[in-house]
């Protein structure tokens, strides 16, 4: 090779390495660390593009989580918008195959509110030992918010459903880079959408639903994982079966037993990943902060799949025992976290390992080791807290 | 082995210098910069010693990988080599450029690169920011001058049809544009497209500024929701 080409390609290189970083990326500064008695700045970046945003728990140390504070989730970055020239298209075993605007959409039927819980399926994905690939989401890809829109079920009977159809197969405004990487096709079974609480959603917090939240609509599947909560919704085809998809059929699946890592496991022990599992967080306090000897009330979150939330428990360390908190939230609403606090006393100096543990009315508890899964779905082991007393 | 890591980096930007040819067009066009799609065989690679091919490998990172995911998706990953050679391997299925060949070298470089047993530090995003992005921006910024579309159109065409196909919805080497969020953030469109990134080359010396936003208008009316009003 000629030298000049040599020093050409080296030139090249180092340039090339320098735009690296040129993408989609707002105004981004680098880890802080939060002085004390400060809550966090900012959300925490898992990936710049698409863009994924992880809530600091912290910022969840409330009924409802703010928007800006609201963890984000895409797989392929959030679509460009005109929500004026927006449709949604019926079509497959529904009677009536039509395209539909928001406001025929939101227009006909009677509106309706709700808070529920919106939990990534794989937030504590970081926290599984051995580790597993994927977002490394710890304890912020959840929130609550008040949702807004119309019940799913009045839309679809409203569309005519054949008696043949049994699942919904949701198209989304999210293209794939390439017509090689499978697009984000979800479908849900008619049975959980028809129920009374699965809401289409243009709301959010009173807002107008934000464009990185699926604006302008979305699913809300209160008890099931967010990867049902459709976001850019633009076509909705009636069917038979499940989507073939790989979103559907390879994506969002989990052993219907734990497995040993080593053993990969058979098509027919997989399941859709789909309600979510009981746990608790302490959100009044985070790791690593330091209190005077003495009694100290933390406050914190629990939610659960089907059922609710019945019974919250503390403790300040592994070989210390259990005792109850108290539920503050004024309701317990299936779908919807439960706040929580408890006065404990930490009477001595040294690390107290505090943790919470939440029960459901479905006899459910949060267990000492998560169900280790190849994705990392669903961690929901006790997770304790390091509280340093001087 | 140094002759050899010089010869083999990214020869394919040599073939990207601009030919100097200028269409008597009103665009005054010049042809398009090839993308860096040349890539040395196997075996040339494998006879680069340790820390040659780990720079060779950080760079295809960025030429082939960092096109649709930024670098925080791979670096927060905290794998084994077969965890690493079944990630490689769905990506290249997905449309990753990365030659095929270079998976297991590749997947061995990615186990090698990143410490173990710690989540990395992350960055972080104002809640405004978040906000802003999160309701998102110039979200009518279609052009409804035909003039000027047609004159987008045809700039499209001659400069990057080959590449992003002749409808913006991606082909072989470049990705999807027609409906991506790429369209509603200007400034990075106007730098990608400028400077260049990953295998894609620079378009600055061929496209003003006002040129490359015309073009991302008329991409933007292509795209679904704003077809349909």
């Amino acid at each position: 090779m000629p030298s000049d080409r040599r020093t050409f390609v080296k030139q090249s290189t180092l340039a090339g390495l320098a735009l690296g970083a040129a993408g989609v990326t707002p105004a981004i500064r680098a880890d802080e660390k939060t002085p004390a008695g400060q809550k966090s700045a900012g959300l925490m970046i898992r990936s710049r593009r698409p863009l994924d945003l992880e809530t600091p728990v912290d910022r969840l140390d409330s009924e409802f989580t703010p928007n800006e504070w609201f963890f984000v989730r895409n797989h392929f970055g959030e679509p460009a918008v005109n929500p004026a020239g927006w449709t949604v298209t019926f079509d497959g075993l529904f009677e009536n195959q039509k395209n539909l605007n928001l406001s025929e959409i939101f227009g006909q039927f009677v509106r309706v509110e709700r808070p529920a819980v919106a939990m990534c399926a794989g937030n504590g994905r970081a926290l599984f030992k051995p580790n597993v690939p994927g977002i490394m989401w710890e304890r912020g890809a959840v929130g609550q918010a008040l949702w807004g829109g119309i019940r799913f079920a009045e839309l679809a009977k409203a569309m005519g459903l054949k008696p043949e159809a049994k699942h919904l197969i949701f198209e989304t405004g999210d293209t794939p880079p390439t017509d090689k990487t499978p697009p984000f096709t979800r479908s849900l079974p008619l049975e959980r959408l028809l129920q009374d609480d699965v809401i289409l959603a243009d709301r959010m917090n009173g807002e107008p639903l934000p464009l990185l939240h699926g604006g302008p609509l979305r699913l809300v599947v209160p008890t099931w994982t967010a990867n049902h909560w459709v976001k850019w919704i633009r076509r909705v085809t009636a069917s038979a079966n499940e989507s073939p998809a790989f979103f559907q059929q390879t994506g969002y699946k989990f052993p219907t037993e734990k497995l040993p890592p080593e053993v990969a496991p058979k098509p027919e022990q997989l399941k859709s990943v789909t309600e979510l599992f009981v746990k608790s967080q302490i959100t009044s306090h985070t790791s690593g902060t330091t209190v005077n000897a003495g009694q100290l009330t933390i406050r914190g979150l629990a939610w659960t799949g089907s059922g609710t939330i019945t019974k919250i428990e503390v403790r300040t360390g592994a070989d210390q025992p259990w005792q109850p908190a108290k539920i503050t939230s004024k309701q317990v609403l299936e779908g919807a976290w439960v706040r929580w606090e408890a006065a404990i006393d930490l009477p001595g100096a040294g690390t107290w390992q505090v943790a919470s543990r939440a029960s459901d009315s479905k006899g459910r508890t949060q267990p000492d080791e998560p169900f280790w899964n190849r994705s990392g779905y669903l961690y929901n082991a006790i997770d304790p807290i390091k509280i340093q007393v001087i | 082995m140094k002759k050899t890591f010089q010869a083999i980096l990214v020869p394919g930007l040599v073939c990207g210098a601009f030919s100097g040819f200028w269409k008597a067009d009103a665009a005054r066009q010049a042809t398009p910069p090839v993308p860096v799609v040349a890539s040395p065989p196997l075996a040339e690679v494998m006879e680069l010693d340790a820390e040659e091919k780990s720079a060779f490998f950080n760079q295809r990172l960025e030429l082939h990988c960092n096109t649709c995911h930024s670098r925080e998706m791979i670096e927060q990953q905290d794998l084994t080599l077969a965890q690493w050679q079944a990630e490689v391997l769905k990506m290249i299925n997905w449309g990753s450029t990365l030659p095929k060949d270079y998976q297991g070298l590749m997947a061995e470089h990615l186990s090698r690169l990143y410490p173990k047993g710690q989540i990395p530090k992350v960055g972080q995003i104002a809640p405004e920011v978040a906000l802003e992005e999160s309701r998102g921006r110039d979200l009518t910024a279609v052009s409804r001058d035909e003039a000027g579309n047609a004159k987008a159109a045809g700039l499209y065409q001659n400069q990057c049809a080959n590449c992003h196909g002749p409808e913006g919805k991606g082909a072989e080497l470049g990705i999807r544009l027609v409906d991506r969020p790429i369209l509603t953030h200007p400034d990075s469109f106007a730098e990608i497209t400028q400077k260049g990134r990953g295998i894609m080359p620079a378009f600055g010396q061929n496209l003003k500024n006002e040129e490359i936003d015309a073009i991302r208008r008329w991409l933007l009316g292509r795209s679904f929701s704003f077809q349909a009003e």
